[in-house]
C-alpha cells in the first residue's frame, strides 16, 4: 500500500521536474505569498492578543473633556455626579499632564498613579531642578 | 536515492520544525506570564487605555480616546500633518451610525 503511494509521489515529482524553472518559480511565488500573508496575520493577531491580555484591567469608561479641540482637566466635582448614574460602581480620578522639555523641545505626557501620588512639594522641587538644568 | 524518499524526508523535517515552533511558543507563553502581569499592573495603576503603537499625536497614541475633531484642530480644512495618522484608521465607534434604541 505504502509502495503504491511512493510510486505516485515519484511520478508526480518526475512530472514537476520536467519543467524545473516554471514549477520552481511557481513554488517560490506561492511560498512568498503565504509567507507575506501569514506574517501580517500572525503579527496582527499577536498584537491584538497582547493588547487584550495587557489591557484586561483597563477602565471600562473614561470621561474626558475637550476644550477647543484640546484635552482639558475634568473638575473633581464631576465625579459625584457621574457616580450617581445607575450602573456606575466606582469613579476614580485619572492624573496626567504635559511637561515641556525645553532641552529636547518635546512635550512629554506624564501619567501619575492615583494612589500615593507625589506631593505638591515634590512636584515643585522637580520643576525647580528641571528649570535649573535648562 | 528515490525522489519520494527525499520528498518524504524533507516533509518530515519541515513537520518536525513546525512542531518545534509550536513547542517553543507554548514554552514562551509560560515564561511571559510574569512580564505580562507587570504590564497589567501598570495598566491598572495608571488607567492606561491603549497599546501605544505610535507616539506622535494624542489620537494615534490613544486611538480609543480620540474624536473626529482632534486631527483637524488647527483648522477644519487643514491637512492632517502627522505621518502616523495615515497608518492608523479612526476607531470603529467613531465611524458607526448611532442607532436609537
Amino acid at each position: 500500500m505504502m509502495e503504491r503511494q511512493r510510486y505516485l509521489i515519484d511520478f508526480t515529482l518526475a512530472s514537476l521536474l520536467r519543467r524545473k524553472g516554471k514549477n520552481g518559480a511557481l513554488l517560490l511565488v506561492y511560498t512568498l505569498v503565504v509567507f507575506l500573508l501569514a506574517s501580517v496575520l500572525f503579527f496582527s493577531h499577536a498584537l491584538k492578543r497582547e493588547a487584550a491580555l495587557a489591557l484586561k484591567d483597563a477602565p471600562e469608561i473614561i470621561v474626558q473633556r475637550t476644550l477647543s479641540g484640546r484635552y482639558h482637566p475634568v473638575p473633581l466635582s464631576w465625579g459625584s455626579a457621574i457616580a450617581e448614574i445607575r450602573g456606575v460602581v466606582e469613579v476614580t480620578p485619572r492624573l496626567w499632564g504635559y511637561k515641556y522639555d525645553s532641552v529636547f523641545l518635546a512635550n512629554y505626557t506624564l501619567c501619575v498613579p492615583v494612589e500615593d501620588p507625589p506631593s505638591p512639594a515634590a512636584t515643585a522641587s522637580l520643576e525647580a531642578s528641571a528649570s535649573a538644568r535648562c | 536515492m528515490r525522489a519520494s524518499t527525499l520528498y518524504l524526508a524533507l516533509t518530515s523535517a519541515l513537520a518536525c520544525g513546525m512542531a518545534g515552533f509550536a513547542l517553543h511558543a507554548s514554552l514562551e507563553v509560560a515564561g511571559a506570564a510574569a512580564p505580562l502581569a507587570r504590564k497589567s499592573a501598570l495598566v491598572r495603576q495608571l488607567s492606561l487605555t491603549d497599546l501605544c503603537l505610535f507616539t506622535e499625536a494624542s489620537y494615534t497614541r490613544h486611538p480609543s480616546m480620540t474624536d473626529l475633531a482632534t486631527p483637524f484642530q488647527d483648522s477644519p480644512m487643514s491637512l492632517e500633518h502627522f505621518p502616523s495618522g495615515a497608518l492608523l484608521q479612526p476607531p470603529g465607534h467613531l465611524g458607526r451610525e448611532e442607532s436609537a434604541p
